[in-house]
Parts: C-alpha cells; sequence; structure tokens
C-alpha cells in the first residue's frame, strides 16, 4: 500500500511543480521511514538451505531447514547468528524450533524390561546464546534408526522483527543471518560389532548451509 | 491445646468417638488387665478402623483402611496402624494411625494419610512382568529368592529420579548411577504400581535386599530404595530345652548367655526364652520352624560359600575365646564363636531391654523370631566386611567381621594388606542393638530408607543403640529403667581404631554428619542426615552447655538446657516411632510426635514436655509453642521429568549448567522482614558442620547481585544462602556443572547433542567426552542433562 501511495504522490508532485511555477502550493516534508516488515529471498543452489515457508508474514520469517537430494542422515544441529533487528522465536515447548519428524528420535525398539523413561529425553534443544545466537541440534538417538532423507524440510525456525533495534536501520537494508558452525551425522557411523570401526566413524560432517538474504522493508 | 482432633489432610478429618478427651496416659496397668486387653486386641482394633472409616467427611469411591499391625502398650493403649486402601489396594507411603485405651475411647490421626489417592485405569502389566523387569532391571549374578509382589498404588510425589552419593573421601558429591532411576515421573499424581521386593543370599550376590516400584502401565521404574540397613511340614531347628551358658566377648567379655541343651545333650546357640514366633524368613524359604533367637555363622569353604551352620553340637555350654576373630577357617571354632557371643548376648539384651522397659515382646510386640548371622564376607571379593545389616526381608542381622590389622603389611594368609583405618567385629553392644532396633522400625514408623525419614530411621537406631549400652550397664535388680549413666555416646567406638562410627554428642566430628536442620539435609546420606536427630536425644537426655567452648553448646539455644535422663527421654523417643511416626515422617513431623508423646507421658505443660521443644530448638526444628525461626529456601527449578523431585526434595532445586555459563542464585528468606541474603560457593565441604565453610578452591565467587559463573569444571557445586540478618540460618542448593562439549571443538552447543548419539547405549562410552558428565556410559540421563542445561543457560523467554 505505502509503494502505491508514492506512486501516486510522485506525479501530483510533478504536475505541481510542471503547472505551478511561482504559485504559491507547497508539500508537507515527513520523517525517515521505520522499518516494519522483513522481506527473505531464498537462496540458490540445492544443498542445504534456509528456505522462506508460506505462512511467513510481513513481520515474522518461517524458515525450513531443507537438505539435498539424495542424500541421507541421521540428524543436523548448527549456529545462527542473527543481527540484532531480528529476534529468534520460542515455537512450542520453549524450543525454538519444529521438528518436522523426518528423523526417529526416539528408542526404536525399546526392551520392555527396561522400558524408556517418560516422557522420554531426545536429542532436540535449541537455545539463544550471547550475541543473538540460535543454536540448535536435532539428531536421532539410537543407531538402531536408519538414515533418512532429507529432501523436505526437516526443521523449522522463525525470526521477527524487534522493533525497537529495527528502528535504528534504514528501509532496505539488509540484515546478517550467518550459519556460523554446521554439522550432521551421516549415514554410516560404523558396524556395532566392530569398536574400531565405530570409534573411526564416530565424527560428525561439517555442511554449509546457504542462508538467502534478509532485507528491512 | 494437644488433643487428637489431626488437622485435616485432604478429605481426611478424623475426629474422636465418646466425648472425653483424651488425657495423660496412664501408668502401667496390672498384667492380668493388660493379658485381657491383649486378648481383644483384635476386636479393639476393628472397633478402631470403624471409627477411622467412619470418621472420612467424604471419602472417594474405592478408599479404604485396612489394619496393617496392632500392639498393646503396658498402659493399655491399643496401638493399630492401617494402612490407607484403593480398591483393596494399599497406597504406597501412607499409614493412619488408631489408639485405643484402656477404657476404650479411640482417637485416630490421620497425618500420615495422602488425600485423594485414586489412580486411572487398570494396570496394563501383571505381576509377573513386574517381577521380570525388576529382575532385569538389578542384573543379579546368581539366583535370587523368589521375589515379592504387590500391586500398590503409588503416589508420583514420592518417585525417585537423579541420585547423587556422598564420597566421604573427597568430600564431594557425584552422580549415583545405581540408584538414579530414569523412569521419569509420571504426570498423574497417583499411578497403579507394582513393589516387588528382591533379595539374595548366594555366593554371587551375597546378602541383598532391594525393593523397586514399577509402574504398572509403562513398566518404569520409579523408585529403588535398599531395605539392607546397615549394624516341612517346616522342620524345627534346634528343640531342646534352655540352658544358661558362659560366653567370651571381645566387647562383653565374661557373660552369661541363653542358650538351648539338645535333647543329645549338647549345646547351642540357640536362645528359647526370647523369641515365641517363627521367623518368617526361614519358614517361607527354608521351611525351617526357627523360633527362639539364634546365632549362626557363614561358611566359606568353596563348595557351600554362604551357607549358614549353627553355633551347635558343643558338649560344654561354654563358648567364645574373648580375642579378635583370626580369620578362615576358624568360623566354627572357640576363636569365631567369639563374634557369636556378642551378637547373641548383644540381641538378647535389645530384646530385655523393649520388653522389660518399654513393655514390648520383641520387634514386632508379638515375639516374632530374629536371627543373626556372624563372619559375613564381601561377596565379589570374598574379604572380610566392614559393615553389619539388617534385612527385613530375611527378617535378621548379618554382621562383618571387619578389615582392620594394625598396619598396612600382608596379614597372615591373605592376598590383601592390612588396613589400619578398617574396623574389627562389628558386633559391638550399641551395633547389635542399632541392627536389631531398624527391626523395630520396620515393625512400626516404617520410616522410608531415604530423605529425611531416613535420617530418622538411621537415629533411631543409633538411640536405641546408646540405650542398650547404657542399659547393659543397669543396676542389679532395676530392669525396668535405663540409666543415665553407662554409655558413652560414640557409636562403634571400640570397633573402629581410628575413631567411632558416629558422634551422638557432636555429630559433625566425623566430618561427614550434619549437626542441625537445615533445608538441604535430605540430600545426604541416611547415616549423615542421622546427625541432628542423635544430638536432639542427647540434648534431650542429658542437656546442653551455655558455654561456647562446650562441645554440646547450640547456637540455637545459645542459653543451654538441662537433660531429662536417658530412661525419660528413651520412653519419650520410643513412644513417638511406635505410636505416632508415619512412613513418611520428616524432621518437624518427628518433633510433633516428641511433643505428642512427651504431653501423653508427663504432661503438656511438664518439664519433660518443654524440654523436648528446647531439644528441637537447639537443632533448628521449629517446635510448637517456640518462637517462630526464620528460614532460608531456594526455589523450585523442575518437579518433574527425569530429573523432577518432589518440591519438597533437594533435587528439585537442582540447577544443571553448562560449565563456563552465568548462573543466577536467588533464595528466599521466610519470618524474617531483613530478606538479605549472603552467597557462598564451594567444589565439596571442608567441614559438614559448616557448609558454608565449603571450599572455594575452583569454584570462583558469587557475586552480590547472585550472578556466579560456573567454573571450566564438571561435577556438583554446593550453593549456601545465608540470611544476614540470622547468619545461622542458611539453606543449602546444588548445582550440577556439565560440560557440553561432546565433540570437543571447544565451543558448547546443541551441535554437540548429535556427538552424545555415538555412544549412547553402547555399553561404554567411545569418547568421554560424550558423557556431559564424564560418565562411563551415554544414557537418556546424558540427554536429559543435555536438555536441561542448554535450557538453563541459554533460554531467551
Amino acid at each position: 500500500m505505502r509503494n502505491r501511495f508514492v506512486t501516486f504522490l510522485f506525479p501530483a508532485l510533478v504536475a505541481a511543480l510542471l503547472i505551478g511555477c511561482g504559485g504559491s502550493s507547497s508539500v508537507a516534508t515527513s520523517g525517515p521511514v521505520v522499518p516494519s516488515g522483513l522481506t527473505y529471498t531464498d537462496p540458490a543452489g540445492s544443498g542445504w538451505r534456509l528456505v522462506k515457508d508460506a505462512s511467513s508474514t510481513p513481520t515474522r520469517l518461517v524458515l525450513n531447514l531443507v537438505g539435498p537430494s539424495g542424500l541421507k542422515c541421521r540428524g543436523v544441529g548448527f549456529n545462527l547468528k542473527a543481527a540484532g533487528a531480528l529476534r529468534f522465536v520460542a515455537l512450542g515447548n520453549g524450543l525454538h524450533a519444529v521438528d518436522r519428524g523426518v528423523f526417529e528420535l526416539k528408542n526404536v525398539a525399546p526392551d520392555p524390561l527396561n522400558p524408556p523413561p517418560s516422557p522420554e529425553p531426545v536429542l532436540f534443544a535449541t537455545g539463544v546464546k550471547p550475541g543473538n545466537m540460535l543454536t540448535l541440534g536435532l539428531f536421532q538417538k539410537d543407531r538402531r534408526a536408519t538414515a533418512k532423507a532429507v529432501d523436505a524440510p526437516v526443521l523449522t525456525i522463525a525470526v521477527d522483527l524487534d522493533p525497537a533495534r529495527a528502528s535504528a536501520l534504514a528501509v532496505g537494508s539488509t540484515v546478517a543471518l550467518d550459519i556460523t558452525k554446521a554439522r550432521i551425522i551421516p549415514e554410516d557411523i560404523g558396524s556395532v560389532g566392530s569398536m574400531v570401526d565405530m570409534m573411526a566413524k564416530a565424527q560428525m560432517v561439517d555442511i554449509q548451509i546457504a542462508v538467502g538474504g534478509v532485507t528491512l522493508n | 491445646m494437644r488433643n487428637a482432633l489431626r488437622r485435616a489432610v485432604g478429605g481426611f478429618v478424623l475426629g474422636i468417638v465418646a466425648g472425653a478427651l483424651p488425657g495423660m496416659a496412664a501408668a502401667p496397668i496390672p498384667h492380668p488387665q493388660w493379658l485381657a486387653l491383649k486378648a481383644r486386641e483384635p476386636q479393639r482394633a476393628a472397633s478402631a478402623l470403624a471409627t477411622a472409616l467412619a470418621a472420612r467427611p467424604a471419602p472417594l469411591p474405592g478408599e479404604g483402611l485396612a489394619i496393617r499391625n496392632a500392639f498393646t502398650t503396658r498402659e493399655g493403649r491399643t496401638v493399630v496402624r492401617f494402612d490407607q486402601t484403593q480398591a483393596g489396594f494399599r497406597v504406597y507411603g501412607a499409614m493412619g494411625l488408631g489408639h485405643v485405651e484402656a477404657d476404650g475411647r479411640i482417637t485416630v490421626h490421620g497425618k500420615g494419610l495422602l488425600p485423594g489417592a485414586v489412580p486411572q485405569g487398570v494396570p496394563s502389566l501383571s505381576a509377573d512382568q513386574a517381577k521380570a523387569i525388576a529382575l532385569s532391571h538389578l542384573g543379579l549374578k546368581g539366583r535370587p529368592l523368589p521375589p515379592k509382589v504387590e500391586q500398590v498404588v503409588f503416589p508420583t510425589a514420592l518417585a525417585d529420579g537423579l541420585k547423587a552419593a556422598y564420597d566421604p573421601s573427597t568430600r564431594s558429591l557425584s552422580v549415583d548411577r545405581t540408584y538414579s532411576v530414569l523412569g521419569g515421573r509420571p504426570a498423574a499424581a497417583h499411578v497403579w504400581a507394582y513393589q516387588v521386593d528382591v533379595f539374595t543370599r548366594n555366593a554371587e550376590d551375597g546378602i541383598t535386599d532391594m525393593r523397586l516400584i514399577i509402574d504398572a502401565a509403562t513398566g518404569a521404574v520409579l523408585k529403588k530404595l535398599t531395605n539392607l540397613q546397615t549394624q516341612a511340614a517346616p522342620e524345627v531347628l534346634l528343640p531342646g530345652t534352655p540352658a544358661k551358658g558362659s560366653g567370651m566377648g571381645q566387647y562383653v567379655g565374661n557373660v552369661t548367655l541363653d542358650t538351648t541343651q539338645a535333647e543329645d545333650g549338647t549345646f547351642g546357640l540357640r536362645d528359647g526364652t526370647r523369641g515365641s514366633l517363627p521367623n518368617p524368613y526361614f519358614l517361607a524359604y527354608e521351611n525351617i520352624d526357627l523360633t527362639g533367637i539364634t546365632t549362626f555363622w557363614e561358611i566359606h569353604t568353596p563348595e557351600n560359600w554362604g551357607w549358614l551352620s549353627l553355633y551347635a553340637g558343643k558338649t560344654a555350654n561354654l563358648w567364645g575365646d574373648g580375642f579378635p576373630f583370626m580369620d578362615f577357617p576358624h568360623e566354627g571354632d572357640g576363636n569365631g564363636e567369639t563374634a557369636a557371643v556378642d551378637a547373641h548376648f548383644g540381641l538378647g539384651l535389645t530384646w530385655d531391654m523393649y520388653r522389660n522397659v518399654f513393655g514390648r515382646e520383641g520387634l514386632d510386640g508379638e515375639g516374632t523370631t530374629p536371627f543373626a548371622q556372624v563372619h559375613i564376607r564381601n561377596p565379589g571379593t570374598g574379604m572380610k566386611f566392614d559393615n553389619a545389616m539388617w534385612s527385613n526381608n530375611l527378617y535378621g542381622m548379618f554382621f562383618g567381621d571387619g578389615t582392620y590389622y594394625p598396619d598396612t603389611t600382608f596379614p597372615p594368609d591373605s592376598p590383601m594388606p592390612g588396613n589400619p583405618m578398617g574396623m574389627m567385629s562389628l558386633t559391638e553392644l550399641d551395633i547389635a542393638g542399632h541392627e536389631l532396633s531398624h527391626g523395630l522400625t520396620f515393625s512400626t514408623a516404617g520410616l522410608i530408607y531415604s530423605g529425611e525419614s531416613g535420617g530418622l530411621n538411621e537415629a533411631s537406631s543409633d538411640i536405641m543403640g546408646t540405650l542398650v549400652e547404657a542399659y547393659a550397664n543397669r543396676p542389679a535388680g532395676q530392669d525396668d529403667t535405663i540409666p543415665d549413666y553407662g554409655t558413652d555416646w560414640l557409636m562403634g567406638s571400640r570397633t573402629r581404631p581410628s575413631g567411632p562410627l558416629r558422634y551422638m554428642r557432636k555429630p559433625s566430628r566425623d566430618h561427614l554428619s550434619a549437626d542441625n536442620w537445615y533445608e538441604g539435609l535430605d540430600w545426604m546420606e541416611v547415616h549423615y542426615s542421622s546427625g541432628p536427630m542423635n544430638r536432639c536425644f542427647y540434648y534431650l537426655a542429658q542437656g546442653a552447655s551455655a558455654s561456647v567452648l562446650d562441645e554440646t553448646h547450640s547456637d540455637y539455644l545459645p542459653g543451654g538446657m538441662d537433660g531429662i535422663g536417658n530412661d525419660k527421654a528413651g520412653r519419650i523417643w520410643f513412644k513417638a516411632l511406635t505410636e505416632f511416626m508415619t512412613p513418611t515422617t520428616t524432621y518437624v513431623q518427628a518433633g510433633e510426635c516428641m511433643l505428642e508423646a512427651a504431653a501423653e507421658l508427663y504432661g503438656a505443660a511438664s518439664p519433660e514436655a518443654q524440654a523436648v521443644r528446647n531439644a528441637l530448638t537447639a537443632i533448628n526444628v521449629q517446635a510448637e509453642g517456640m518462637p517462630l525461626l526464620t528460614r532460608v529456601t531456594f526455589p523450585v527449578v523442575h518437579s518433574g521429568g527425569v530429573l523432577g523431585g518432589d518440591p519438597g526434595e533437594f533435587l528439585s532445586r537442582l540447577k544443571i549448567v553448562p560449565q563456563g555459563t552465568a548462573v543466577t542464585v536467588t533464595a528466599a528468606v521466610l519470618n524474617n522482614a531483613d530478606t538479605a541474603i549472603t552467597l557462598k560457593v564451594g567444589a565439596h565441604r571442608a567441614t559438614i558442620a559448616s557448609p558454608v565453610d565449603a571450599d572455594p578452591t575452583e569454584a570462583g565467587t558469587v557475586n552480590g547481585d547472585g550472578t556466579w559463573t560456573a567454573p571450566l569444571r564438571q561435577g556438583f557445586f554446593f550453593i549456601t544462602a545465608l540470611s544476614k540478618a540470622r547468619p545461622e540460618q542458611f539453606a543449602e542448593g546444588l548445582v550440577l556443572v556439565v560440560n557440553l562439549d561432546a565433540d570437543a571443538d571447544n565451543e558448547q552447543d546443541a551441535v554437540d547433542l548429535g556427538a552424545a548419539a555415538f555412544s549412547w547405549y553402547l555399553g561404554q562410552t567411545l569418547r568421554p567426552t560424550h558423557s556431559p558428565y564424564g560418565g562411563y556410559t551415554v544414557d537418556d540421563l546424558d540427554v536429559q542433562l543435555f536438555q536441561e542445561a542448554i535450557q538453563t543457560a541459554w533460554n531467551q523467554k
């Protein structure tokens, strides 16, 4: 709506200037425009990436983590640092992410004689560390669970515009949203029958997660 | 006014029948009258039950009471203990009391009952399935005796979670994986469950006695306790006639022993004059009618390891040589008999004190026979054992020989070096009295063996053991009175050459026990949380000094107090334990029970009752009628989940934080307009007497605003909050600092969760960093610690 207003105003101003040279017409001035929304441009590429979800609103970016086609893994974790104008949103149960159900987080074959605790703790946790950095981990704890394809959204996060902090920035500014660390548990984590094999493969693998551009509007 | 109308507990408001108010308990009644009342005990108990049932204002459907046991005191009161039931099943930890006086007046007490104990649905598991779960959980090496299984209603507030174990050698806490249970507290307040008792006496596991509570819907272990409290037609064992023998004990010296002369003329250590009902374990599991206190020894030949043998078949009724036990194979000869003399004599003397002073026939008031077993060994190593134990399910006592040796050279024929810090035979008189008195508690109050009730359970045995020691020194002919002298107020003072096991006057002298009550006492191991009540009893009996230089001085009662003597103090405690306490009794409630007992025995306004108030005040327990005490309290951090705790338990206040992160510590001050606090933190205790002296090494300091940076070291840290207005009032909390850097990249974050997955339930960690507290394995407890630490440190609201 704002854009339309400006468009209408500009021809009117031009007409006034053209018509009223020496006339007494005047235009009221206004202060700088405060950002009130976010725009996100999905990153290019087909590797790990954060893509915008349709449920996003002008002031809330809802982003899904999607992995590359053809890859299977056992979980993912990353640290995402955001500029001060952005605020990570707690989405439920005090967590800053929603598990999209791709990974099997629980004990897949519980021993009936030693059942899991209730509620069963899972390797899914989030937090916002000092410096406005979201830290997030979502992993399968049970190596008997098979690795899963990740070419559909595996988790969802959300960031809100922080109006107070954004007011110091200009409309059109880009704000930083950077991955500082990202790892997965790979598909092959060694054969249970071989301690040597398991020890050699007990390592997470670094990945790159592409993040799109965030603009204030 | 003290009366029998107890304060309401949920829907239970229990009242008096027949208008007259109860007054002070009468003196002992004539024996024929007592016998008549005893004979009518079942009817009197039934009347009390009817009264209790009728007094409930609005019982829930299926809610009931059932008589657990009853006994009649010398004053003619029949004390009836009720189990609370739901649909006919017992509610764990709940107990009501009924008192039927000699004149028929009935009062009922409901403070040990738990309101609204109605679980939803029905059990999903069978009793056999619960038994299988319990056996699998315990991982026994050998074959247990047939487990006992009982369906119960379990109040989930009593569920266990994370447990901490105290290492006295380092004065620090560690996560106790043996007794931690990961079942998680169910959301419902009450659930169906199975109580499974698993006990062994075999060569592989030795003597064990464990109680597990299994969730009847999920099979999760909700609670785990030890039942061991550490100091055919059936065959009739050793039939014969009573005979007086002579024994030479290591501790008791030359004594007369009550024995049995068998039909063949030989003698055995069976005392047919004490114990008229058979031992339940022997009857049920060995098909043996064991009636009369009997002392056995443990066989250590390879082919019969762990079996019992009778001290019997002797042609002369002479036992023991008075010298410390040499070692295998002397268990059955004159040297081995020495420990049996001490044990057998001690059990008989304790029995006599119960009978002659307190008017009680044995542990249960009915004369059920306990037994003693000496020369028990460590089942794992086969070596001598530095402890003594009572088992509820085996209904007997077990005494180790101790590992003491004057120096660290190798004793003859021993593969292990000597242990100057070890103990000698644990058959000293006060220890024997202590162990047998666990059976008394088991038969009456049933104090649960953890938390504050566990500390009271241990204190009761220390108190009884001390009184037995005094009783042994009574003047001839004064069998119905405990003298004011005759005890050194030191538990096992001759058992361990390096120092007694515990100090009643000043418990903290062992650098392990607490002197006074404070918030946080309940985390302590029960042999240390017994300290305050031990001290309270000493004060009650012997008084407290007004001089700050005296070890009996109390900062909480600086003017001191006069004691009322061992006999009166013992009667008050015995009455409180057997007639008023219940399984979940806390220190404050124990104080109320003591006041009830003192009022009945001596009058509510008597010097004896005031002495009870003074003694309770002297250990910082709020007593009725005394000035309100300032209290300091930490907030509850969590009340559910795997780490959930009863809000009254210390673990509900435990914070889990990643190392190197900022923590804010807060505590509240109650009953004082000045709410300012001082905060201190320590890696371990400098002295247990004063938690505020916790060693700050490696712990850093708490800033004035309550912020503290957790050090770069995993482990438990003690946090103490003191009232600035009343510095003698403090609370102790705990923080568990964990290292989340499971992937060892020098950064703690949620990405580290992935590394834990590599070792999850593998049997051992692939890398030590995979466990946040450096555990040998990684399991769901580690997962929970990760989650909670991240939530605590980086939970942005």
